[in-house]
């Protein structure tokens, strides 16, 4: 490698980094602001609905005061918000739970930590603004300060500092309670009492005028259910105060939605809610090539190059005739004898259209295929354009390496799915593979190795579900199950549905009776939810709906993982499946696959071909061990 | 930091006895041992070679969650882990003028960690006793794949270990004390969400055995490789908690943090390092567990005992406290 690939390699390394929290304060000099931007820094509460990679910690800390003061120092003042991040920490709010007490028992104990936690950011908050002279016409001593003084039975606030070291002590109280005992007589403050006397005492500073204080709470997963409905409570509380709630949720994290009154938090009137996915699937990928294109152009510049490509002519997309012909169709349709008689009798087809008439008439000899399609060209014509993608993934069908390409920009979208973590991921790694085969930067990107980029990204995520969650194995399992069904359906596309990618939950009869329960404490619905929540399948409103179909969702495999398990990255069709079916193809994958091969036609598949492989090894594609 | 280390070995003392198997005979005499038999070999101490004389015998015969329970002068105790005053009071019914060996081989990081902390706070002469195992069993003879836990559940405090105090603190540093387990290292990971120039991996060296470290190089590789952190790696003999307490404060004056993460998913004597590191080093020591289950059969045979006097590295840190606070 030369000097100069090795310094584009060190680039891109810095540059595509797709997590906030290793960006630290570079994320917001990579900053893209998304299209639901102007909903979130409105007034009232709103919750932020997505997978992990979808930017949610990003927009939160973009927020924040920190965050507002790194991008544009005017903006704290000029805002007529102000943001405090907090990001939930699961190692303490576990702190509140059992021990020998119920959900119900802790409720005030957390409410008065959460009470606790929000003083402290806001104090830290005030400190900050006050080392920066924002606060010039501070008054310890005005009536409004009455009210907090007397929560925590202090008089000695005539600071910051003060004020700052009271709630210290406060945490620290609350941290002996926890650790020494936690059944003996505590005086918990009332939910919200803290924060609501301490945002009031500040109503009167020139600089709180017009401003809303915003607490911006991420990763609201890892409250559990009963604290959830403690925060649900104060968001619901919130409303026409000084303050309001930006809340970051993973999808299905979101556990409650009730108050601890039991009333339901309600959208719009109580906050409102922003599905990214849905929110910018419309936009992707404008937003994705401003994204990636914002980097590329650093990148480039940073080599001292100065024309940057776009990013549709970087990363080079195929025709599927061409794709077909860089799977061997050729090469294919001479070995076989019927294709290549027919092949000499129809010259002017495509290779691929006539191995496609020759596997579709199978059992014809080379004349009957010959007539067949003269006599309905159109008839044929329109079944080959239906066929045809699906018709990819079969004509390498045994053997080894890559059997499908994925490339082109608006390939690589789709398969990022509207996550831009994602999406970076694949650019990151087709930009590295591409150096590493020894290529200039601003040379299109080849089909090949967009298509390891995408496999390898695929593994990647794959192999890192494990340690996404204490189930994570499961999840593997699962995504390994649904894989290998969806792989086998795509290898024999000819008679069939084309491009089956997507299922349904039925309660029908199950294929096999589950041997046990997989794993014993969690019930498999919670793993598909779990399965949704951590991205391993993806979850939509169901289309089609029929009486056999009590679920109203369609799942699919999220199209991260389709180079993979070489299956189309496009949402389909669908087969049905049912919850005792998932159970049994994470038990016992080989027979339950079996089984589904032959209620889809599929019975003449051998062992080999049902045999679960693993992912994960023995592939000629993987690059990085 | 209320203390401070020269480099040379003679400011770091280590306050161990460790004894191989059949090759040395031990003798224990006039104290309480406390300790719980699991279905490992080692923690029986009828396969130990240790030798007691006039010992009261306190046997530990169930952990849960919250409580554990204890056969006493013929009776069964239960005592709470999340009230400390009964945990003082079990230890203040043990004779005070005896020394402590609190076995911690067959016992839980929740119940053993709550013990010391408590019999450190009555000043007891509490010494901790460890069992290494000959070898820890593969899944498969071929495999170098070691399920050591049958269940691991999410983070959550060891009890009379919760921090609070300590609210969105961005600038802390992540210790991850690792061992053969790669997906609890990436489980934790995974949830501090640490940065990544902020992590320092303990990896145990020497290891219980030669090829221990590797295994563990091997089982962490990718994610130790994936991000870089081999980079910041540290080492520390992985069966001696106050080299590792050395190491930790190694680490808090190269990576001067508001917080240290401390993950304990390596081996007891690296927790129990961290455990003394908590309670003695004066920083705020965020102690991350994730409560595995142990697999049945996961270790075979007896190797090394170690017996580590933990009540005196107390007394040598609290004498160093004074001559800095003169």
């Amino acid at each position: 490698m030369n000097e100069a690939q090795e310094k584009a390699l060190q680039l891109i390394n810095k540059l595509f980094v797709y997590k906030a929290e290793w960006l630290g304060h570079d994320m917001f000099k990579l900053y893209t602001q998304p299209s639901y931007f102007p909903e979130i820094t409105g007034v009232e509460s709103c919750v932020l609905i997505g997978g992990r990679g979808t930017g949610k910690t990003t927009v939160l800390k973009g927020l924040s005061y920190s965050g507002q003061y790194i991008q544009s120092p005017g903006s704290i003042e000029n805002n007529n918000y102000i943001g405090i991040y907090y990001k939930v920490e699961s190692n303490k709010m576990s702190a509140f739970s059992a021990s020998g007490k119920s959900d119900n028992e802790w409720i005030k104990p957390f409410a008065h930590y959460v009470n606790l936690i929000l003083s402290s950011l806001i104090a830290d908050m005030l400190l900050w603004l006050d080392e920066n002279n924002y606060l010039p016409d501070i008054n310890f001593d005005d009536y409004k300060w009455k009210i907090f003084k007397q929560i925590f039975g202090s008089d000695n606030i005539s600071n910051f500092t003060n004020l700052k070291m009271l709630i210290q002590g406060e945490l620290n109280n609350m941290e002996n309670y926890i650790n020494n005992n936690i059944q003996a007589p505590y005086n918990f403050t009332i939910l919200g009492g803290p924060v609501d006397a301490l945002i009031e005492s500040l109503a009167s500073l020139n600089f709180f005028h017009n401003k809303s204080i915003f607490i911006l709470f991420d990763e609201y997963e890892n409250f559990s259910k009963y604290q959830q409905e403690v925060v649900n409570t104060l968001i619901k509380q919130a409303s026409g105060k000084k303050y309001s709630f930006k809340i970051g949720v993973r999808e299905l994290g979101w556990k409650s939605r009730v108050t601890l009154n039991n009333q339901e938090l309600r959208s719009p009137s109580d906050y409102r809610k922003i599905e990214i996915q849905s929110e910018i699937e419309v936009g992707f990928e404008k937003f994705a090539t401003s994204v990636c294109e914002g980097r590329l152009l650093i990148l480039f510049k940073e080599l001292g190059l100065d024309e940057i490509p776009a990013v549709k002519d970087l990363f080079l997309s195929i025709s599927v005739e061409a794709e077909a012909e860089m799977l061997g169709i050729l090469e294919t349709v001479n070995k076989i004898p019927n294709c290549k008689k027919v092949f000499k009798k129809l010259p002017s087809l495509h290779p691929f259209k006539i191995w496609f008439l020759c596997e579709w008439l199978k059992n014809s000899n080379p004349n009957e295929i010959v007539i067949s399609y003269k006599k309905d060209q159109k008839g044929w014509d329109v079944r080959y354009d239906n066929y045809k993608y699906a018709m990819l993934f079969a004509i390498r069908d045994r053997k080894v390496g890559i059997r499908k390409f994925y490339s082109g920009w608006n390939t690589l979208v789709l398969m990022a799915s509207s996550n831009i973590r994602f999406m970076l991921q694949l650019v990151e790694f087709c930009l590295k593979i591409h150096i590493l085969e020894g290529n200039d930067i601003n040379e299109p990107i080849a089909v090949h190795n967009q298509t390891k980029a995408a496999f390898n990204v695929g593994l990647s995520n794959f192999e890192e579900l494990e340690g996404l969650d204490v189930n994570g194995n499961f999840i593997m399992k699962l995504l390994q199950g649904l894989g290998r069904i969806f792989e086998l359906l795509a290898k024999h596309p000819i008679g069939h549905a084309p491009e089956v990618n997507q299922f349904s939950l039925s309660e029908g009869v199950p294929i096999l009776k589950p041997r046990r329960s997989v794993p014993p404490n969690l019930k498999i619905n919670d793993l598909i939810d779990l399965s949704i929540s951590h991205l391993a399948l993806r979850r939509s409103i169901s289309t089609k709906l029929s009486q056999n179909e009590p679920r109203a969702f369609d799942y699919s495999i999220h199209p991260i993982y389709s180079a993979l398990f070489q299956i189309s990255h496009r949402r389909k069709r669908k087969l049905i499946l049912n919850l005792q079916d998932i159970e049994a193809l994470i038990n016992n994958p080989k027979t339950v696959i079996e089984k589904i091969m032959q209620r889809h036609n599929r019975a003449d598949l051998s062992d080999a071909d049902i045999d679960l492989k693993d992912v994960t090894s023995g592939t000629q594609l993987r690059l990085f061990d | 930091m209320d203390f401070t280390f020269g480099r040379d070995l003679a400011s770091r003392p280590i306050f161990s006895e460790s004894f191989i198997n059949d090759s040395e005979k031990i003798f224990i005499k006039n104290c309480t041992h406390l300790y719980m038999v699991t279905t490992e070999e080692r923690t029986n101490p009828v396969n130990s070679h240790v030798n007691y004389f006039n010992v009261t015998q306190v046997k530990i015969t169930e952990e849960s969650e919250n409580y554990f329970l204890i056969d006493f002068n013929s009776k069964t105790i239960l005592i709470s882990l999340v009230k400390n005053n009964e945990v003082q009071n079990f230890l203040k019914l043990l004779d005070h003028n005896l020394d402590i060996y609190l076995d911690i081989t067959g016992l839980s990081h929740h119940v053993w960690a709550i013990l010391i902390k408590e019999a450190l706070i009555l000043n007891l002469k509490i010494k901790v006793m460890y069992n290494e195992p000959s070898t820890y069993n593969p899944d498969s003879i071929k495999s170098q794949i070691y399920t050591l836990s049958t269940n691991i559940s999410p983070i959550k405090p060891i009890p009379g270990f919760t921090v609070l105090r300590t609210i969105g603190v961005s600038n802390f540093s992540f210790i991850p004390l690792l061992g053969f387990e790669r997906r609890r290292f990436e489980l934790m990971f995974n949830s501090v969400d640490p940065p990544r120039n902020a992590t320092f991996p303990i990896i145990g060296v020497p290891g219980f055995q030669i090829p221990f470290t590797f295994e563990t190089y091997f089982s962490n590789r990718k994610k130790l490789k994936e991000d870089g952190l081999w980079r910041n790696t540290k080492y520390s003999a992985a069966n001696c908690p106050f080299r590792l307490f050395y190491t930790l404060y190694d680490i808090s004056k190269e990576k001067n943090s508001e917080l240290y993460k401390i993950a304990l998913i390596g081996t007891k004597p690296h927790a129990l390092g961290a455990v003394l590191f908590y309670l003695m080093s004066g920083l705020t020591i965020e102690l991350l567990y994730d409560h595995p289950t142990r697999k049945p059969g996961r270790s075979s045979g007896v190797h090394k005992l170690h017996v580590y006097h933990v009540d005196l590295f107390k007394m040598f840190l609290d004498e160093k406290k004074l001559v800095k606070n003169g």
